[in-house]
């Protein structure tokens, strides 16, 4: 469904949500026919297995078997490297169906004079990805991915990674197999790390 | 049918519907003084029939009148915000210069709102996130102080103007961020 539908918004929105169950059918925010707003928590998570948005011509999703994210067909893998070893937080056998999904926005007010234009409210991102708790080779992770498309900025991967242990190594991302950027991300047991990563695309 | 999204308002406290908030006068404040308290109300979805998304990990902060972190106001962060609620007192917001940074108020309430569904409170299931907390409610209500608690933040900002602040007029703009699913 997501690979084949229309890669357009439907309604005043640019992007819209849209999760796929394994039946072939289903729930994008806006229902195709009565474009009836739906409730994301309505999602059933045991179902699914594609999540993402859609617009502008772009599918930017990421498969719920595997957390590898598919963004305008290119896929992305996350890995973290330490001593030699890697760590792939995607790929594992594990569900990546805790799903996120939220737009960011900001309403205006212009208190120090009368504003004719009242008070404007945008959308200024759209936000997708998951979080998921991963055991790798010993290693227990809490892994939050999210895909970030601003407007007027680059998209970017928004990560959030967080170890049992002691970790002096690197974030990997890999591009169609490929590794493409590595950056030094010691981790300490127990404290969040975060990384932004405008996406090569 | 269009998009729903959260409907952001801000009304005088006493929540009269011809009392949209489009000025704020601070009157003249001398150096060194702090101006008198400005208390508004934040809503979502006031009077609203239908039910629109909630806002999530709201914060306010202020910009220049071009939107911008320039001036003395937003750098010097004069403004000065409590949250009804959740504030005991005002807390400076505006523009750090060292970081480059936002310095914000996170805006939220504690109230519930009810309507012929029931009774709803932010973060009490089914208004709930999984990506911080739920800010300000965007179920339909009566609009009324009573009935829709949940639907609005009660602000009260003031300036503080430092001793050394060049005299003049000074414009500013308040800007609320947050998010929606």
């Amino acid at each position: 469904m997501l690979t084949t539908m229309n890669p357009y918004s439907f309604v005043e929105q640019d992007f819209i949500w849209v999760g796929e169950y394994i039946d072939g059918t289903c729930l994008p925010e806006y229902d195709f026919e009565t474009k009836k707003r739906q409730d994301f928590y309505a999602l059933q998570r045991n179902k699914l297995v594609r999540f993402g948005l859609v617009g502008h011509g772009m599918k930017l999703y990421y498969e719920v078997g595997g957390g590898f994210f598919k963004l305008n067909g290119q896929v992305y893998e996350l890995v973290y490297r330490s001593d030699g070893k890697e760590y792939y937080l995607t790929g594992q056998f594990a569900p990546y169906n805790d799903v996120i999904t939220y737009k960011d926005a900001e309403a205006w007010a212009n208190l120090s004079r009368s504003d004719e234009t009242k008070f404007p409210s945008r959308i200024t991102a759209y936000n997708f990805g998951y979080k998921v708790k991963l055991q790798v080779d010993g290693v227990k992770f809490n892994f939050k991915p999210i895909v970030s498309i601003p407007y007027n900025k680059p998209a970017y991967f928004d990560i959030t990674l967080v170890a049992d242990r002691d970790l002096d190594g690197c974030l990997v991302i890999k591009k169609n197999g490929t590794e493409i950027a590595e950056f030094h991300a010691p981790l300490r047991a127990g404290v969040g790390g975060r990384l932004k990563w405008n996406i090569r695309w | 049918m269009s998009v729903l999204q959260p409907l952001v308002s801000w009304y005088a406290e006493t929540n009269g519907d011809d009392e949209q908030v489009t000025r704020w006068d601070l009157g003249i404040v001398d150096a060194s003084q702090v101006s008198q308290d400005f208390t508004f109300l934040i809503w979502n979805n006031r009077k609203g029939t239908e039910d629109v998304p909630d806002m999530q990990n709201a914060v306010i902060m202020t910009k220049d009148e071009w939107g911008g972190n320039t001036g003395e106001l937003v750098e010097g962060q004069w403004i000065e915000v409590k949250v009804d609620q959740i504030d005991t007192t005002f807390h400076p917001i505006g523009w750090d210069v060292d970081t480059n940074q936002a310095v914000s108020r996170p805006i939220k309430t504690l109230g519930s709102t009810t309507n012929e569904d029931g009774t709803f409170t932010p973060n009490v299931p089914p208004h709930t996130t999984q990506n911080g907390e739920i800010s300000i409610l965007g179920v339909k209500n009566d609009g009324t102080l009573e009935n829709a608690q949940g639907n609005y933040v009660k602000v009260s900002l003031h300036c503080r103007v430092p001793g050394n602040a060049s005299a003049g007029a000074v414009n500013f703009r308040t800007r609320v961020t947050y998010q929606y699913v």
